[in-house]
């Protein structure tokens, strides 16, 4: 089991990646929401009963430590070991700046609010709706309305920040 | 950028995540390490909170045994009171010398679990002198305490009417009690949880083993 969750962490680390970069800017708090997101997935690994999709138990695992443990336990530890202050959260948007439309998608999302960039995230992987509703414990319809307004919030801001860039 | 665009860029990013190097297993174990070393550094904070709680009770003690509020006239009426003094200061101590063995130990990652058997051993070495003391404390806060008035009540109401007086306040603590204990209010938190994190780390030392032979 414990073999089978190293490989696992390592076969969806880009939606651990993708979810810390999503809810924050600073390296140190990326970091700090990754670990806090794999000793979730770590704790509840064994209750994990394959009723659902291994994806979608991550989704709903890290969104719901991005959106809310973390939140509320913000305790930062006083001291870090070494491998972990030297592990890096791949983010590809500051590294890129030549991708000037992955930055202004990354700059557009930081101004959703917590449960609507969990939204987009979902809606931008293509999950289905039910698939959705079952990450976010909402109904179907409730998704659909909130999908609607999202696109059309982040269409919006994506032209004001391009008009502000300009 | 329209819908259809967003979503070929965030396509174009997810491939580019997906091909990042893999995850050192040993950076998994670390943050096992940083998770102690937290609750480490919280359990002195908790007990620095503590033994300051643990003084002004004692301060309290020592005032109503010096200040007598309460008009006790016979030397036996203040057992209960230097009972609780008497316990309330084997705590002080033994929380004082808990935080002074727990302060000598450093967490660092290659001597975790050395580190994290010496923290349940400090938890674990006065658990039976503690549980003793703290029986002795809240018999004579439940019973003996509220017994302490029965010599007025005597006086005023008789041996059988006081008695069955001092049974309201007994039974409301004893009340207390079961309900606070029901609660988990006297259970030992912080050697369970190292405990908890010394089995996860033995199991994680045993998959980065394994890794290591395949």
């Amino acid at each position: 089991m414990d073999k089978e969750f190293v490989n696992m962490v390592n076969a969806n680390r880009g939606i651990i990646y993708k979810v810390c970069n999503l809810y924050f800017s600073e390296e140190e708090d990326k970091r700090d929401l990754f670990q806090e997101i794999v000793l979730q997935l770590w704790k509840s690994y064994p209750s994990f009963a394959k009723m659902s999709l291994l994806s979608t138990w991550i989704y709903r695992v890290a969104l719901n430590t991005a959106i809310s443990s973390f939140r509320r336990a913000k305790v930062k530890p006083s001291c870090k070991p070494i491998s972990v202050l030297e592990f890096d959260i791949p983010d590809l948007v500051q590294s890129a700046k030549q991708n000037e439309r992955l930055h202004l998608l990354m700059d557009a999302i930081q101004h959703l609010s917590k449960v609507e960039k969990a939204v987009i995230l979902l809606y931008l992987e293509e999950k289905s709706y039910e698939e959705m509703s079952d990450i976010m414990g909402v109904s179907k319809t409730n998704i659909g309305t909130k999908i609607n307004r999202i696109k059309t919030k982040l269409e919006t801001i994506i032209k004001s920040v391009r008009d502000e860039s300009r | 950028m329209n819908l259809d665009e967003i979503k070929s860029v965030w396509k174009e990013y997810d491939l580019r995540l997906q091909m990042t190097q893999k995850i050192n297993e040993k950076i998994i174990v670390s943050m096992i390490a940083e998770r102690s070393t937290s609750r480490f550094v919280k359990a002195r904070r908790n007990y620095i909170a503590g033994m300051t709680w643990m003084v002004i009770c004692l301060l309290l003690g020592c005032a109503v045994l010096l200040g007598n509020p309460f008009d006790y006239y016979l030397t036996a009426q203040y057992i209960p009171i230097a009972i609780y003094c008497f316990c309330i200061a084997i705590f002080t101590g033994a929380m004082a010398h808990t935080y002074i063995c727990l302060k000598k130990i450093s967490i660092s990652h290659n001597t975790l679990d050395i580190s994290l058997k010496k923290i349940i051993g400090i938890y674990e070495k006065p658990k039976k002198f503690l549980k003793y003391a703290l029986i002795v404390f809240l018999f004579t806060q439940v019973f003996l305490f509220p017994l302490s008035f029965l010599p007025k009540g005597i006086e005023k109401f008789g041996l059988w009417l006081a008695l069955s007086e001092r049974l309201i306040p007994i039974s409301i603590s004893f009340l207390m009690l079961y309900t606070a204990n029901k609660l988990g209010a006297f259970k030992e938190r912080n050697a369970e949880n190292f405990k908890a994190d010394l089995n996860e780390l033995n199991e994680l030392r045993a998959v980065a083993a394994e890794l290591k032979e395949n």
